[in-house]
């Protein structure tokens, strides 16, 4: 089958030393950096792009994997050990898992979160194999029309399928998408809301505004609580393997994370709540001991993560496949395709199978890099959570404020950085989400455009969007979108 | 203020943040000459749209705040000095750093920064600064190619 000798291409790629090497560094300063608390994967993910730009494109993408599973993982040891979940994937990791490290349990925790993402990432990934391929062939038939509804349906995705008030997801999404205003118009070369800036011309780099609104947002909030909040850090007590117990209870959780997560990332539906809160839920009903959930049942970690990683890897088909970031991290490896002139989609399958599939390759190596290093290692990741905030906070603006400034060598981006980073301390304050920001940020423009497009070649006729008849897909798209947008209101409405 | 008459304003400053940057958006938009090219769908559609639902999201914060809607969400106990400090010590890297360099103006960073968070060891605290950001500076300029500005002291240097 033609995917297979891609995928075997693929990792042909990958094999090579140097790929190799790529994937484990990637892996590692992926995994270390997402140790760190108040740094979540998205963060690490733009906070590492720079590091990745003096690569060339295959062996970048290949550390980009690395580092984005690493940083996955990184995360859940975070939220395990500090109860600091560092994004929303590793919420519902927080609740059993930090029981269990309060417990002396902590290196159990982890243990199952590590080979279940394993085994996750590598059942995961082999469906990415053959889901993206499939993506691509039923993306050759999206015309613009149905481009812009699939982004109407991420927007919405994205802001109502969230716990939060619509009107503050909603905000988010808005502001994302006027930030993305700024800049050149594509179409017509008028410059938009630029104030007279020239640098403004070329927009705000998604990776400005997603190290903005985290690392710096996240650290001014941190400075406004760190005299109400002490560091409590669980040792880890008596053996660190895994019992026979512990493994009868976490295999079928593993399966079950992995068969929830990998259809929910990879559909556009923004967000890892979904997939691990549902986990959590289907394993408190499967459970032979329900009442343990809550205070350290190993399942209610072993399931979650794994859900949390096949949603990961799930989040890749829509991207590599269409092109379309449906979290704020894929928004952010978009980005990073387009520095280097790529544009994820059909045609990049077409014109850079060795990138994609090496990529994909890369993948499964660098899902047991992650194993290998991390099952010992816990031990060391945990050290790294002893450095103090003081310095763990100033490191971050520095590695933040490097990010930034060596995107186009100018103050510009350190003001802007500043003005963001104000905006994302208020909107923690406030509870407001960042993902549709960044969704919105990114996917605006390219939203824009599909319209306008859709529209110049109907010459203004604006039935191209809905007519059932002519354009099934477009007129199923929104109206998902709207179903998505109202059954919410209505459930809560008939609940309060 | 009780920390939930506080979240309510502060909904409230959100909601008339967003339709000043709605009619900020509108103004700007509609000053924009009419662009040499024509297309179906102008340059001005989108941010109109936008700055509109803008206003509709900034209206429906405010009808909630006064509606009292979730007024469960409490406004958390902050300390606005430390934030304080971490501003002023970004904007004093900015300032510093296509003068002085990038290691200087990130070493008083890290430092700055430190102490908001508590840190009572200046001296250490500038010392690691200075290792982090020179460590950084070699790295990211000779290992990665990157060019952050090396300021009066390598200027110093290269007239050496």
């Amino acid at each position: 089958m033609e995917t297979l000798q891609f995928l075997l291409h693929g990792f042909a790629v990958s094999l090579a030393p140097m790929n190799l090497l790529w994937a484990a560094v990637g892996v590692t300063i992926g995994t270390a950096v997402g140790v760190l608390p108040g740094i979540s994967p998205s963060l690490t993910v733009a906070l590492l792009l720079p590091v990745t730009a003096a690569l060339e494109p295959t062996g970048a993408f290949i550390m980009f994997g690395g580092i984005y599973y690493g940083a996955m993982y990184g995360g859940s040891t975070t939220s395990i050990l500090l109860n600091t979940p560092g994004e929303s994937g590793s919420i519902v990791t927080a609740i059993d898992g930090h029981a269990m490290a309060r417990q002396g349990r902590g290196a159990q925790a982890l243990a199952t979160a590590a080979i279940g993402s394993f085994v996750a990432g590598t059942i995961a990934t082999l469906a990415l194999t053959f889901v993206a391929p499939a993506m691509v062939s039923f993306a050759l038939m999206f015309g613009p029309a149905e481009y812009f509804a699939l982004m109407i349906l991420a927007f919405v995705t994205v802001t109502a399928v969230l716990g939060e008030a619509l009107s503050r997801g909603m905000a988010s999404l808005l502001l994302g998408l006027a930030l993305g205003l700024i800049g050149i118009d594509m179409q017509t070369g008028a410059a938009r809301l630029t104030l007279g800036v020239p640098e403004l011309l070329d927009g705000i780099d998604v990776v400005v505004v997603a190290v903005g609104l985290f690392a710096i947002g996240e650290t001014l909030f941190q400075a406004s609580r760190h005299r109400y909040e002490k560091e409590e850090i669980y040792a880890i007590k008596g053996s660190i393997w895994m019992s026979r117990e512990d493994w009868r209870r976490s295999w079928k959780p593993w399966l079950r994370g992995t068969a929830i997560g990998f259809p929910i990332g990879a559909l556009p539906a923004g967000g890892s709540e979904i997939p691990t809160f549902l986990s959590y839920l289907v394993e408190k009903r499967l459970s032979k001991h329900p009442e343990e959930f809550g205070h350290g049942a190993i399942e209610a970690v072993a399931g979650p993560e794994a859900a949390n990683n096949a949603s990961a890897a799930g989040v890749l088909a829509p991207l590599l496949a269409l092109g379309l970031p449906t979290s704020a991290t894929a928004a952010i490896m978009l980005a990073a395709f387009q520095q280097y002139g790529l544009q994820p989609g059909p045609l990049l399958f077409e014109n850079n199978p060795e990138l994609v599939w090496g990529m994909i390759a890369s993948l499964y190596i660098g899902n047991v890099f992650l194993l290998l290093l991390n099952l010992p290692l816990a031990g060391v990741w945990v050290k790294l959570l002893l450095i103090p905030r003081p310095w763990l906070y100033g490191g971050i603006l520095a590695f933040a404020t490097l990010g930034t400034y060596s995107l186009n060598n100018n103050i510009v981006d350190l003001v802007l950085l500043w003005l963001i980073g104000l905006g994302g301390f208020g909107m923690r304050v406030m509870n407001i989400p960042v993902a549709p920001c960044i969704v919105g940020l990114i996917l605006g423009p390219m939203a824009e455009q599909q319209f306008r497009r859709a529209l110049a070649i109907s010459q203004g006729d604006l039935s191209v969007f809905y007519n059932p008849m002519t354009h099934p897909l477009s007129f199923s798209l929104l109206a998902a979108a709207i179903g998505f947008l109202i059954v919410p209101l209505l459930i809560r409405r008939r609940r309060g | 203020m009780d920390s939930s008459a506080k979240f309510r304003l502060g909904k409230v400053t959100l909601g008339l943040l967003l339709i000043a940057i709605g009619s900020f958006v509108s103004v700007e938009t509609l000053l924009l000459s009419d662009p040499t090219q024509q297309s179906t769908i102008g340059p001005k559609f989108f941010p109109l749209l936008i700055a509109l639902g803008l206003g509709i999201n900034g209206c429906v914060l405010l009808w909630e705040a006064f509606k009292d809607v979730f007024s469960e969400e409490e406004w958390p106990e902050l300390d606005m000095a430390p934030v304080a400090i971490v501003l002023v010590a970004l904007i004093l890297q900015m300032l510093l750093l296509e003068a002085a360099g990038w290691i200087i103006a990130t070493t008083l960073l890290f430092a700055i920064v430190a102490q908001a968070f508590g840190s009572r060891r200046v001296l250490v605290d500038l010392a690691i600064g200075l290792v982090l950001s020179t460590a950084s500076f070699y790295l990211f300029n000779e290992g990665l190619g990157l060019s952050l500005p090396g300021g009066f002291i390598a200027d110093y240097f290269d007239g050496v």
